[in-house]
């Protein structure tokens, strides 16, 4: 996608009316590409010390190819960098040790985080991936206030929460998996068993 | 219903998912499978709260902040007839309810065919799955009837030590007021609110906590003071004549116990100060404060305060060692 055509997040040009902005361009798994501002940067402290450490002047950005965010696709990244524009120039949380935590979704949030759960499972990855503290303490509210009035059994379904049985199983599956021979020496040692055998050896 | 796979989110970010939820939302979830147990109890803290202990007319625990910034939570265990054997769904084998109170609290009440056992089942399990101790304990005479005796059991077992107890009951039984005091033995303080519909006699009675209040202290003589250790003690209503706290005064290090720092008494009519402290050996700091010197360097400071609202007298004794005063 050439740089004109790569969507620009809520910008407000009005706002700073005297400095040129710096901007980064920004390239998801899916190859779009985004235009992002340095404060909104600010709220990802993964990108931030990326571009820092890149060292890009304005005439880098459009000269260079896109910053490359290859484990995260172009609908997911459109949220979280409309997002980190939103909150552009607030501060990181601090966590302050209060459990649970405090956090309130603000009318943006909950509007942003209005999706289906896949996408917002995957907003959460990239939050998580990307390091934007409020963005992840945000959404990881929305999947906990999902827990709200629910007996174990709606649990287990809102979480797709594996039974102790159905845990236990893929546990024998995994440790087969991964030594097809213990199996065959447990057989054989029921085996020796069952013909009233004293010993394996 | 709307679902989303926890489990295969990074620990850290269940972690976060975990420490946003309510401690109802968390115990429910940890009942899921042992999986979920696990990883509740190892990867989610529980700060800021106090964890509190009720048995009144309800039994049951409440979760509180510190800064009440957030609605406190309930766990209450009720008596199984009382249940709607309709819910199909069971919690630790017994059938429970979901509810929100009329300001918004999320409430989890759990039926079963004792309550006294269920109390004590699901203290267990908040402890083990939370890792915190019991803060403090309060239950009402009128409430418990017989199952005083498990219930002072109960908070003598509990290790660490709450850090209090408060007995209520207006108009209780004495003998049952009586017992209390007598037996509750593992807490640093006990504010002992309850009131005796009459006094008997209490007889020798020994009181070991950090700070004791008792509102109801017509009982209390001069000889029980010595029998009482803690730090601070609160004496209200008590029934100390003037000619009383003349000899409190005669001999405070003979009545008190070595430990008690401060000494509050609190009595319902007009204390005449200058019939109390006539010919004492104290200096007269102000109108109303006096200082005893002692021969082992402690200092004992009276403040006597009228407090004509509520139309009581306060006797406040406070111990200062080496002279100093704050």
């Amino acid at each position: 996608m050439s740089v004109e055509n790569a969507p620009v997040v809520d910008v407000d040009e009005a706002a700073i009316p005297v400095e040129k902005k710096m901007y980064y361009r920004f390239e998801s798994n899916d190859k779009k590409e985004f235009r992002v501002s340095e404060l909104a940067i600010q709220q990802s402290e993964t990108l931030n010390r990326l571009v820092e450490a890149m060292g890009y002047t304005s005439e880098d950005v459009e000269n260079k190819p896109a910053i490359a965010i290859e484990n995260i696709d172009g609908k997911t990244l459109k949220l979280v960098f409309q997002w980190c524009e939103h909150h552009k120039g607030e501060a990181i949380p601090v966590d302050d040790g209060s459990v649970p935590k405090i956090v309130e979704i603000p009318e943006f949030d909950a509007k942003l985080m209005d999706i289906d759960n896949g996408l917002l499972f995957k907003l959460i990855w990239a939050a998580d991936y990307l390091n934007i503290v409020q963005l992840l303490n945000v959404s990881c509210k929305k999947v906990a206030n999902m827990a709200q009035g629910k007996t174990p059994a709606q649990l287990r379904r809102v979480y797709l929460l594996p039974s102790d049985e159905e845990d236990e199983a893929a546990k024998r599956a995994a440790q087969e998996a991964q030594d097809p021979r213990a199996r065959e020496v447990e057989e054989e040692f029921e085996e020796r068993k069952r013909q009233g055998g004293n010993s394996f050896f | 219903m709307s679902t989303i796979p926890l489990l295969k989110l990074p620990i850290l970010v269940i972690t976060n998912i975990l420490e946003s939820m309510g401690l109802i939302d968390r115990f429910l979830l940890a009942h899921v499978s042992q999986r979920m147990k696990r990883i509740i109890k190892n990867s989610a803290r529980v700060r800021n709260h106090r964890f509190l202990v009720f048995f009144n007319q309800r039994a049951g625990f409440r979760f509180e902040t510190m800064d009440r910034k957030t609605l406190p939570e309930d766990f209450i265990v009720e008596d199984d007839d009382a249940a709607d054997m309709n819910y199909i769904e069971k919690l630790l084998r017994k059938p429970f309810k979901l509810s929100m109170s009329k300001t918004n609290r999320q409430i989890l009440t759990i039926y079963w065919d004792d309550v006294f056992i269920g109390m004590k089942t699901i203290c267990e399990e908040i402890t083990e799955l939370f890792s915190v101790p019991v803060n403090g304990v309060c239950f009402d005479l009128n409430g418990v009837d017989y199952h005083l005796e498990s219930i002072t059991n109960f908070i003598n077992s509990l290790n660490p030590r709450p850090e209090s107890v408060r007995v209520d009951g207006e108009k209780c039984d004495f003998q049952q007021y009586k017992y209390v005091l007598e037996n509750i033995k593992s807490s640093n303080n006990l504010a002992c609110h309850a009131e005796p519909k009459e006094h008997l006699e209490m007889g020798d009675i020994s009181l070991k906590f950090e700070k004791l209040y008792i509102k109801s202290g017509k009982w209390i003589k001069l000889d029980h003071l010595k029998s009482i250790e803690a730090n601070e003690i609160v004496i209200d209503h008590s029934n100390f004549t003037d000619q009383i706290l003349k000899n409190l005064f005669r001999n405070l290090k003979g009545l008190l116990h070595s430990k008690t720092k401060k000494l509050e008494i609190y009595v319902y009519r007009h204390v005449d100060i200058d019939t109390v402290m006539d010919d004492f050996d104290a200096d007269e700091d102000d109108e109303s404060r006096w200082s005893f010197p002692m021969d082992n360097g402690e200092n004992f400071i009276v403040d006597f305060n009228d407090d004509p609202i509520l139309r009581r007298f306060s006797i406040l004794l406070d111990k200062k060692e080496d002279n100093q005063e704050d």
